[in-house]
């Protein structure tokens, strides 16, 4: 049992202390049994503050230490950091979470914040005195990445990689590498074409010989752990090395599937374009169109543009197309980000054939944010013709029988409201992107999606590529709304993660694993079932056999523990008898 | 020395490069401009979308940061010069400014902060606060280091040859701190109240606010605090150190005071050997009553015996070489320059003609002869001779005469003392040469000649006549200021055989030619001021100490100081300067009497008048309140820069963004009414380190209710060059807006915008619940804001959806200024080699598949400098920036 | 309300003397910046800057929230200061 606790309450900067009452608080906790230090601060987080509890773990040789401030997800990292620096056992120190479960839930209450801090705290203090040292496993880090997904971001992710001397595995769902930028014409800012771009790298990945690609192929299973998972990969097809297709012995059975070990998977599975529901903005008539389709059009040739057999005259853009609706499920909530600029561009292009063609455009905020403002200015001149409408009061399009035009009505709010009618031949409806389903590669993954169907990463500024699986990255358009060069800044984001955690060749796994206690173990195999992760087998002994957890494959989800009829699991870090000593400090002892 | 990795810039992109280059085992230096790593994100309330508090997310970077086993930070450097070498790599190099605190022993406790006497405008608080000179940036500082900012040392400091601390006293002034003050001019001399009466305050002729409306009262401060100042009790003095030694001064003059003092304080036993009947030198005998009276002198001398400094009158040292061997390990000769010089003319011999250290003296004794209704002829153009001459107005001279060589305005005399004695009636005759004095055993008159030059084509003094012109100058008495020397008899031994070739003492060290003696003040250096003499008392002080303490003399050493700022600098820090007149001069009696004090002492409010016209110069003014404060002797008043040349293999430039100056759209009142802020500003009221106790307007301090945002204020703006967007504007606009409504629940928000650009994931989301929260979004254009007589702020503006021009008032308008590019980068490189894009970011040169890589091969650009980012683009941006920079290191290879 | 303001530099410069004329303002009791300012002369924007400095040094701290006039109350902390 440890007795010499530090306890450090955190004001958060007025966050927590603007609601609990911390000096109160640390009044009620310093004279707990075993703390003999106990202070506030104003960030517990600072560097100034780290050195203190640093100073106090060696001068006062503590045992164990409590830090009750934010969420474990923000700051267990840096104050396991603090105890190693000083010298203690990183799994003696125990967060408190008395921000996002105290202070930001009881705002208003002070006097029940702080009671309720109070016997947070307390709790913490229960379990600190019963913490023991762990040793974290340290798995031998593989040198080389799974990349799924070989449009933009995962060509150039698996290029990044291979340049700083990492292996790549790259599985491509389609046929041919190059995803959506592969398809366009004209990327914006730059005018680059997205098909020569694309083609550009995959020769670049060709000629790497560190980078095996699979095409036609899917991930369909990851076993193992962070720094060493073992994937397998279903191909339709014989794997590509360097130099072109491998195994071109037509006789020879293409092999179902491969096998790999890799130390990281990056996850760059891009975006689907949305589309419109039939009959919004005259979605379904002829000559209305998505900008995907628009943009393939203008990329058609040089010619006139026709629709329906007529030359354009005019065209008319409607902008955030199933989006920006505060009604809607998943992504039509946000904004795809990248639609404006992208429009824009188009527009630009348009312009640029043929100066003649009226374009208007119909938008609510034009986001053309950062140097793509250059781009609308320019659109402006070259006789763009921009109007706003409402949300509730969006344009109405119709074909009208007897011109055989389509006409565009919209209230223009620019002009007080007033009515316009617009006669054009083409009607483009901005639709941004939407998340790409793959049912089978989430199982596999086990990355949470958000609530915009997109993948969550785990924090957007703390960890932007990572996910709450380790050694599982996201990046490019399969997080979220991006343009071309904000989906590679992102893959090669993921990239520095990548060499970060495979570079220096081990890699260090939480030991906060369940562990099995052999004699109590009637062989029930209940916690078999129970474990996500298939970290549990069995061990045949004398009298049949017992369960035994792969401490590298425990992820501490601490789901079989309950299952277990004779309490013969126990999860390291969280034990039985921690918790409940954390249930009695709740429960127990005066009121605060 | 050598790094893989140099990244420049501690803010949120280059940590974020530093750590993940660290992570993949490069070693990597950070270099950062300011004393606190954490750029402009640290200093944030919350960040948009998740409204974590910035401190959250920064702090622990900035801790791993420098934690990092791979990571060295260098805080307070700065980059200088950045050349590409032949093998791929980079020549660096770097400048740690001097930080002026021991960053070992400084314990982060902020009792030098409190201390300190000097408050500017605080960086980190977007100068809606003061901090002061020593500072530690800010709570969450890393390291949470005190430094203190010094931009030089202060041209009245530069300027004392005594060393004083000018413009620290007069700091110590402002802040109520007079004691402090008298203490402070005391760790340079005794002689606070004689300087404060009699220096010619070199000081003020270096004054800043010279280039304004007049020096600072510098020398009457002085003065001033010696007024205050309250003698001790006596007091047994203290113990001497008995590792001290034995040291002679000779002469009680500025010089040898000073010495003694110096010597005293430093632990040794002093005594000095005064000729005369009492201590004070020139003081004492030399400087008429109503300039310094007797007692001020008295009393700064009190302070020499006070500390056991044995003073003995009435002894005249003829020999000082046998004084080392009667028992004193070092003797220090200061016997200043007692001789008057004669004037070789007829007459010089006749009754009546005498020397005017001989007449000021019998002034100072009364023993003046009758001069009540008679005249007097003074020849010479000094100072001493205009002292004689008043002193002679006040004995009851009818007229005074001045003949002098030099005119009028070349006299060597302070043109104010020149002055004020025309002011009492004291006549002037420049431009006249002695022929002679007339009279028969008694003189009658001094006959002048026309003097045509006083120097020739060297400078050399070499008077020439034009023995034509002559006339005739009545006179009952002549005093005869023409200089004085120093009394050689004593110094037989020491004086070289050819005084021209060699001086009496090493101008350094002071030392003689003898070892163990030395000589300092007039002395050595000829006649001086006493400034000047107490300069040099202190260093024999100082070079003597090193002897018997068995130290080698540093006389290079002795008063090192920064060099001193330049007034253009100081003058430039502001953009405008409020008139403060200096004290008015005060009234000249034409008929003076008597020998009464003619300068009053300054009156609190005065002396307060006086510091507030202060600029400050140097930054830190040096008046040691934080070395007295510090509990750990942390402070280093005397680190130098250091400069480091070092190889790296990449380089990160993580340099970041300025912001847009809101004074640069007039029309909207930024810096003229006090309730329009920056974004930037309105950020720092709401973070929980802020400025004031609670959200505030600046105005008078009142809680807002109406407040108002203009989105796009120098951004998407031709008008002021920037066609750009500033991609962040919108968004800390409506976080704000949500912390607003939350801190101050009855608030109005209102924001003006043209579009509102929530891109980016759950960026629309958070846009929605703004408004849902109760802001007001309105598509209009504010023209002109006006502010009223209350300090409300009348917005006038184009309702973009059809209400033409409107008007709206406001308590708080909060303008949200944009991004603009940061220079600093594009200079470290040889010229044009990093290339900048058209807004004069730094050039991306293939933002589609690398984004960050820049012009010049291995050099890789992180967040912001390369153009406007929010936060989570800058992370990503400066990821992308370090996977590069790894690629290019495995490309080159190890290094060596 | 504040014409001729000044620059901020020379403002700030000024606190280290206001600190004594602001403790005695505050000897008969707190007051708001607005009542401050009137003792003193001066315009509350710079008023405002001065207080807020001392009390970022702890010489003075705020009484309570801000009244109904919008105005926060400010007191000498006694001890404090030299």
């Amino acid at each position: 049992m440890n007795q010499r606790l530090g306890v450090y309450i955190c004001h958060c900067g007025g966050n927590i202390s603007d609601t609990v009452d911390v000096d109160a608080t640390l009044a009620a906790v310093a004279n707990e049994p075993g703390v003999v230090v106990a202070r506030t601060s104003m960030f517990t987080c600072s560097d100034a503050t780290q050195e203190a509890i640093v100073h106090d773990i060696e001068q006062e040789h503590l045992d164990g230490m409590v830090v009750a401030s934010c969420s474990p997800t923000l700051h267990t990292m840096t104050f396991r950091g603090v105890a190693r620096r000083a010298g203690l056992n990183p799994y003696r120190y125990t967060q408190v979470n008395i921000r996002e479960q105290c202070a930001w839930a009881h705002t208003g209450d002070r006097a029940g914040a702080t009671r309720k801090a109070i016997r947070l705290v307390r709790a913490g203090i229960a379990r600190a005195r019963l913490t023991e040292a762990l040793e974290p496993t340290v798995v031998q880090t593989v040198p080389r990445a799974l990349v799924v997904g070989g449009g933009i971001a995962g060509l150039r992710a698996a290029l990044g990689l291979a340049s700083i001397g990492l292996g790549v595995v790259l599985v491509e769902r389609e046929p041919e590498l190059g995803g959506y930028v592969g398809q366009l014409g004209s990327l914006y800012p730059t005018g680059r074409s997205g098909g020569e771009l694309i083609r550009e790298l995959v020769e670049q990945v060709r000629r790497q010989p560190a980078i095996t690609v699979h095409t036609a192929a899917r991930l369909v299973a990851k076993a193992g752990t962070f720094g060493d998972f073992r994937v397998t990969i279903a191909v339709d097809q014989p794997p590509a090395g360097p130099g072109g297709p491998a195994g071109s012995d037509p006789a020879a059975a293409p092999p179902p599937s491969v096998r790999a070990q890799v130390g990281t998977i990056i996850v760059a599975t891009g975006f689907t374009p949305a589309t419109p529901e039939l009959g919004a903005y005259g979605f379904g008539i002829e000559g209305v169109v998505t900008l995907p389709e628009f943009t393939r059009m203008v990329d058609a040739g040089p010619g006139p543009l026709t629709a329906g057999g007529r030359s354009v005259r005019a065209i008319a853009y409607i902008y955030c197309v199933g989006r920006r609706d505060p009604s809607a499920e998943g992504a039509g909530q946000g904004c795809a980000q990248y639609c404006c600029t992208a429009t824009v561009h188009t527009a630009l292009r348009v312009a640029g054939r043929d100066p003649d063609v009226r374009q208007y455009h119909l938008y609510r905020d034009l986001r053309t944010y950062g140097r793509y403002e250059l781009l609308y200015d320019a659109s402006r001149r070259q006789g763009s013709v921009y109007l706003r409408f409402a949300a509730e009061d969006p344009p109405r399009v119709s074909r009208d029988g007897a011109s055989g035009r389509l006409a565009v009505a919209v209230s223009d709010r620019l002009e007080a409201g007033a009515a316009v009618e617009i006669p054009v031949d083409l009607v483009v409806l901005v639709t941004g992107m939407a998340p790409r389903p793959d049912p089978q590669l989430a199982e596999v993954l086990k990355v949470p999606v958000g609530r915009d169907g997109f993948f969550h990463e785990v924090h957007p500024k703390l960890r932007p590529v990572a996910t709450v699986v380790d050694g599982v990255l996201v990046c490019g358009a399969c997080q979220g709304p991006k343009g071309a060069g904000e989906s590679v800044a992102s893959a090669l984001a993921a990239v520095g993660q990548t060499a970060a955690l495979l570079k220096r060749g081990s890699a260090e796994l939480d030991p906060q694993v369940a562990v099995v206690a052999a004699p109590r173990c009637t062989g029930c195999e209940r916690c078999l079932a129970a474990c996500p992760f298939g970290a549990i087998g069995l061990s045949p002994t004398a009298g049949g056999s017992v369960a035994v957890i792969d401490a590298a494959g425990c992820k501490g989800c601490g789901a079989c523990v309950p299952t277990c009829p004779e309490g013969a699991i126990d999860l390291l870090g969280h034990t039985d008898q921690e918790v409940t000593a954390m249930i009695d400090a709740l429960a127990g002892g005066t009121p605060a | 020395m050598s790094y893989d990795a140099l990244v420049v810039g501690g803010g949120i992109s280059g940590m974020e490069s530093a750590i993940t280059l660290g992570d993949m085992g490069y070693r990597v230096l950070v270099v950062e401009k300011q004393a606190s790593i954490g750029g402009t994100m640290i200093l944030l309330s919350k960040v948009f979308p998740t409204l974590d508090c910035a401190s959250c997310i920064a702090t622990p970077k900035m801790a791993a940061t420098v934690h990092h086993p791979n990571v060295t930070v260098r805080t307070l450097a700065e980059v200088e010069a950045i050349e590409p070498t032949e093998d791929g790599r980079f020549q660096t190099r770097i400048r740690s400014r001097a930080r002026f605190i021991d960053e070992a022993l400084c314990t982060g406790c902020s009792l030098c902060e409190t201390a300190c006497t000097v408050a500017v405008p605080d960086q980190f608080n977007a100068g809606l606060i003061g901090r002061r000179a020593a500072y530690i940036p800010f709570p969450q500082a890393v390291p949470k280091k005190a430094v203190i900012e010094r931009a030089g040392t202060s041209p009245c400091t530069a300027g004392c040859p005594a060393g004083i601390k000018a413009h620290g006293y007069v700091a110590l002034v402002r802040s109520g701190r007079y004691e402090s003050a008298y203490e402070l001019v005391l760790e340079a001399t005794p002689l606070v109240g004689s300087l404060g009466r009699t220096c010619y305050a070199p000081c003020e002729t270096a004054c800043t606010r010279n280039q304004l409306d007049g020096p600072v009262a510098i020398r009457r401060l002085k003065r001033f605090v010696a007024d205050r100042h309250l003698a001790p009790e006596p007091a047994s003095p203290p113990a001497p150190d008995p590792g001290g030694g034995r040291v002679a001064v000779i002469g009680a003059g500025p010089a040898g005071l000073t010495c003694a003092w110096q010597l005293a304080r430093s632990g040794h036993r002093v005594t000095i050997f005064e000729a005369s009947s009492e201590p004070g030198g020139m003081l004492r005998w030399g400087i008429p009553d109503y300039r310094l009276p007797p007692a001020v002198v008295a009393a700064d001398v009190a302070n020499v015996t006070r500390l056991g400094v044995e003073i003995r009158t009435g002894v005249r040292i003829d020999d000082p070489v046998a004084l080392r061997d009667r028992g004193y390990d070092a003797v220090c000769i200061a016997t200043g320059t007692p001789v008057a010089a004669a004037l070789p003319v007829a007459g010089a011999e006749l009754d009546g003609v005498t020397d005017a250290l001989t007449f000021l003296r019998q002034a100072k004794l009364d023993a003046a002869p009758d001069l009540v209704g008679r005249s007097v002829a003074v020849v010479g153009g000094g100072n001493v001779a205009i002292d004689a001459a008043r002193s002679a107005r006040r004995l009851g001279a009818a007229r005074v005469r001045v003949v002098s060589l030099e005119r009028r305005d070349a006299m060597p005399a302070y043109p104010w003392e020149v002055d004020d004695a025309e002011s009492e009636g004291v006549e002037l005759h420049g431009g006249w040469g002695i022929a002679g004095f007339v009279g028969d055993r008694r003189v009658l008159a001094v006959a002048p000649r026309r003097g045509t030059e006083v120097v020739d084509a060297t400078g050399r003094f070499a008077p020439r006549y034009d023995d034509q012109v002559t006339r005739q100058v009545d006179a009952d008495l002549v005093v005869v200021a023409v200089g004085m020397t120093r009394d050689d008899s004593p110094l037989a031994q020491l004086v070289p055989t050819e005084p021209q070739v060699a001086p009496l003492a090493d101008p350094q060290t002071l030392a003689t030619a003898v070892p163990g003696l030395f000589a300092a003040g007039d002395v050595v250096t000829g006649p001086s001021m006493i400034t000047t003499a107490v300069g040099q008392g202190r260093r024999a002080a100082a070079m003597i100490d090193s002897l018997l303490r068995g130290r080698p003399a540093d006389a290079a050493a002795f008063d090192r100081q920064l060099p001193a700022v330049d007034p253009a600098e100081v003058l430039g820090r502001q953009r405008r300067h409020t008139e403060r007149p200096a004290l008015a001069a005060r009234a000249i009696d034409p008929a003076p009497l008597g020998f009464a004090e003619l300068e009053p002492p300054m009156s609190e409010a005065e002396a307060l008048q006086a510091t507030g016209r202060c600029l400050d110069c140097g930054v830190c003014s040096e008046c040691h309140a934080c070395i007295e404060a510090c509990p750990a002797d942390a402070i280093d008043l005397g680190q130098a820069d250091e400069v480091e040349s070092m190889t790296v293999g990449t380089v990160v430039l993580a340099t970041g963004f300025r912001l847009f100056a809101a004074d640069h759209k007039p029309q909207y009142g930024y810096g003229r009414f006090a309730n329009v802020v920056t974004g930037m500003e309105m950020d720092r009221l709401l973070a929980p380190t802020r400025p004031y106790d609670t959200l505030l307007r600046p105005g008078d301090g009142r809680v807002p209710e109406r407040i108002a945002y203009i989105l796009c204020t120098g951004s998407r703006d031709q008008q002021v060059g920037n066609p750009l967007c500033s991609r962040i504007c919108c968004m800390y606009s409506i976080k704000q807006n949500q912390l607003l409504m939350g801190a101050l629940p009855l608030a109005d928000v209102t924001v003006f915008t043209v579009d509102v650009r929530a891109a980016g994931k759950g960026y629309e989301e958070f846009y929605v619940q703004a408004e849902a929260m109760g802001a007001t979004f309105v598509r209009g254009r504010v023209a002109q804001i006006e502010e009223t007589a209350t300090g409300d702020l009348l917005c006038h503006y184009e309702d973009l959806e059809g209400g033409g021009a409107r008007q709206a008032e406001f308590d708080l308008v909060v303008l949200a200024v944009g991004v603009l590019p940061n220079p600093d980068a594009h200079r470290l490189f040889p010229d044009g080699q990093l290339r900048l894009d058209a807004q004069a970011f730094v050039d991306e040169v293939d933002r589609d598949l690398d984004p960050g890589r820049t012009s010049v091969p291995g050099v890789f650009v992180a967040g912001t400098a390369a153009g406007a980012k929010d936060i989570p683009e800058a992370i990503l941006h400066a990821g992308s920036a370090a996977a590069q920079a790894a690629a290019h290191l495995e490309r080159i290879g190890p290094d060596r | 309300m504040s014409a001729a303001a000044r620059d901020p530099i020379e403002v700030v410069r000024d606190e280290m003397a206001m600190h004594a004329p602001i403790r005695r303002a505050l000897a008969d009791g707190p007051h708001t910046i607005p009542e401050l300012a009137q003792a003193l002369g001066r315009p509350a924007r710079e008023v405002l800057v001065w207080v807020m400095g001392m009390r970022r040094y702890g010489e003075v701290e705020p009484v309570g929230e801000a009244g109904s006039d919008g105005y926060v109350r400010y007191r000498a902390i006694q001890g404090a200061g030299r």
